[in-house]
């Protein structure tokens, strides 16, 4: 990212600035942690990071590839095949199984439904919970949940994580398996993660610490 | 797993909402069935009754009286039979079995009768281009009027009202109305003589209760040759189909005949017609307060399921949709409402039609398959258009907002 900014127009006109001129570069297989106060412009940067939210200024490289000016097309295949996301309120589709929920995720690059079936049963083996993919996820418990975001999140190989508060919601035990499953996904599997967290502690398993002020990289 | 399978999904998870979304299009698509199936049995079952009735143009040459329209050809001045060819050969549609007549008041015994000359069945057969348009070859129905197992299905039972046509008659013989019989004190197979011809009486008609039951009718052409007036008629009897009167057909007739004057039962064919005018004019205000009303139901519909998605859109956007999959995906939603909508509302307009048309409209009515294929292409097309700018919203909806909002 070079120089990035990304601006707000509020209704009485006045503009807010939630990046101001970010610069960072992330290498392959980093574990980055991105802390700081609430409103100094984590989530902005984690989704504008990820394709989902555009820069006002700036620009935006992915292995070389801009995403900055991308058209929706690109910026949606980009998510698809590069970025998985664990969020902090899960995101599940309500009317669809454990299974489905990775299935889905998965269709968009394998039409064949008995390889979607395939491949989201190795990855509900990968976060341990075979045994809820019939389950709804109202009949899951949040850790659980939070599992089976983390298994879409990997169902088109992504080369990277990006994860929104992913223990907000959770204890402090279950907070501690998420934690351990990205490390592991990270040391494992070689896929680069970028977290943002409220939580110090949280932020000392990074490898890379960004901390935020005020739309600002101070650290 | 498709879009097929999430939008499949999505509607069952929501059943009571599907219901409200179906009911609006359901209640349509009824309505308009129900219309259009009571309207369309009601115009077979009227032109079936005018069928039966006989004839309802009549030709008859300038200067001839219409004060009663069943006996104006008596006594009438003539004009050529070529009339007839003239008619037949202007391929006019909705003409159909075409009587040309002569008829005069002769006395029997000082007794007064209408002779009728007119021609039998079996000498139209030798004319391809009369039999081509019907000219008393058949039994019944005039081009718009169902066939004579419809009149069964349609309740017209009753053998006094079918139409009857002579199929062979000789230079010699006659058929005699039934009260003309019972005044000449005839059987069949009697003699009668008319100004000095003598008739075999072939046949008694069965009474009819028309001015048909005083008439003696004989061969057109031995009418002709015993009252000297060759090559001519008096008047021309028409079935002509109900909705090409209403479509100008005198008038097209008139053209082709200047010097004649032609007439229709008015009253009937009239009452007919604005009964028809006004079916048509209320299935269409009908249809277009459906289009609306269903529209704007089906959009809000759509307004509310989308808001209540928001958090799906944001995830199927944050797992790699495009714009134009999430759009596609809520007008395939659409498309299955009114897929459903169209095949619901075809069955209960069509049972509501039944059930209320004998009541309402003293009709049989029967099913139109045709107006399936209508019935979901009509539902199809109003869901798709309530739904595009919902979906369109909800294709250009930033995930990022969606999410921050959650």
């Amino acid at each position: 990212m070079q120089n990035l900014t990304k601006q707000y127009r509020h209704r009485n006109g006045t503009v807010i600035d939630a990046l101001s001129d970010i610069s960072v570069k992330i290498e392959a297989g980093q574990f980055v942690t991105i802390t700081g106060p609430s409103g100094s412009g984590k989530s902005t940067l984690l989704f504008t990071m990820g394709g989902l939210l555009r820069p006002s200024s700036g620009s935006i490289l992915f292995n070389g590839q801009s995403l900055h000016s991308a058209d929706d097309k690109t910026l949606s295949e980009f998510r698809k095949l590069h970025i998985g996301y664990v969020m902090q309120n899960f995101f599940l589709v309500p009317y669809l199984t454990t299974e489905e929920n990775v299935m889905v995720a998965v269709s968009l690059s394998q039409k064949q439904v008995c390889k979607q079936k395939e491949i989201a049963w190795n990855l509900l083996k990968l976060v341990g919970l075979t045994d809820r993919a019939e389950h709804y996820p109202r009949e899951l418990s949040s850790g659980q949940q939070q599992r089976v975001a983390i298994a879409r999140a990997l169902a088109n190989s992504p080369s990277v994580i990006l994860a929104d508060e992913p223990t907000g919601n959770l204890d402090p035990e279950l907070s501690a398996e998420i934690f351990t499953l990205l490390k592991e996904l990270n040391t494992k599997k070689g896929i680069t993660i970028i977290m943002v967290t409220h939580s110090p502690e949280a932020a000392k398993i990074g490898t890379t610490r960004i901390h935020l002020r005020n739309g600002h990289i101070i650290e | 797993m498709n879009i097929l399978h999430l939008v499949w999904r999505e509607l069952w998870h929501r059943k009571s909402r599907l219901i409200s979304g179906l009911t609006t299009i359901i209640l349509g698509i009824a309505v308009i069935i129900g219309i259009r199936t009571v309207t369309t049995s009601s115009e077979k079952a009227v032109a079936v009754k005018l069928d039966n009735l006989g004839a309802n143009i009549l030709v008859l040459p300038q200067g001839a009286s219409t004060d009663d329209y069943y006996t104006a050809d008596i006594d009438a001045p003539t004009f050529p039979e070529g009339y007839v060819e003239r008619i037949v050969s202007s391929s006019l549609q909705g003409v159909d079995n075409l009587s040309p007549k002569l008829s005069r008041r002769v006395k029997i015994g000082g007794s007064s009768f209408v002779l009728t000359g007119i021609l039998p069945a079996n000498e139209v057969a030798a004319k391809p281009l009369w039999q081509s348009s019907g000219i008393m070859g058949n039994e019944i129905a005039a081009s718009c009027a169902p066939s004579n197992s419809q009149n069964q299905s349609l309740g017209f039972k009753d053998e006094r009202l079918q139409r009857k046509t002579i199929d062979s008659l000789g230079s010699g013989d006659c058929y005699l109305g039934f009260i003309a019989a019972q005044r000449l004190s005839a059987n069949e197979g009697s003699r009668i003589t008319i100004r000095n011809k003598e008739f075999t009486v072939s046949k008694i008609l069965p009474e009819t209760g028309t001015v048909d039951d005083g008439r003696i009718f004989a061969h057109l052409h031995s009418v002709q040759n015993l009252l000297g007036i060759e090559n001519q008629l008096s008047a021309i009897e028409i079935m002509g189909c109900c909705n090409a009167i209403s479509d100008g057909l005198l008038g097209k007739m008139r053209n082709i005949l200047p010097d004649t004057r032609i007439t229709t039962i008015g009253q009937i064919v009239s009452t007919q017609i604005e009964t028809n005018r006004m079916m048509n004019n209320v299935s269409l205000i009908f249809l277009v307060i459906i289009l609306l009303v269903g529209g704007v139901s089906i959009g809000n519909y759509m307004w509310a399921n989308v808001n209540e998605r928001k958090k799906e859109i944001g995830t199927y956007r944050m797992i790699g949709f495009t714009k134009s999959g999430i759009y596609m995906m809520l007008l395939f939603k659409a498309v299955i409402l009114g897929f459903f909508g169209g095949i619901a509302g075809y069955i209960i307009g069509t049972l509501s039609g039944a059930f209320l048309g004998p009541q309402f409209a003293g009709v049989t009515v029967q099913p139109i398959p045709i107006l399936l294929p209508l019935s979901i292409l009509l539902a199809i097309t109003i869901s798709v258009l309530g739904s595009l700018l919902p979906a369109s919203v909800a294709a250009r909806m930033e995930p990022y907002s969606i999410m921050q909002e959650e």
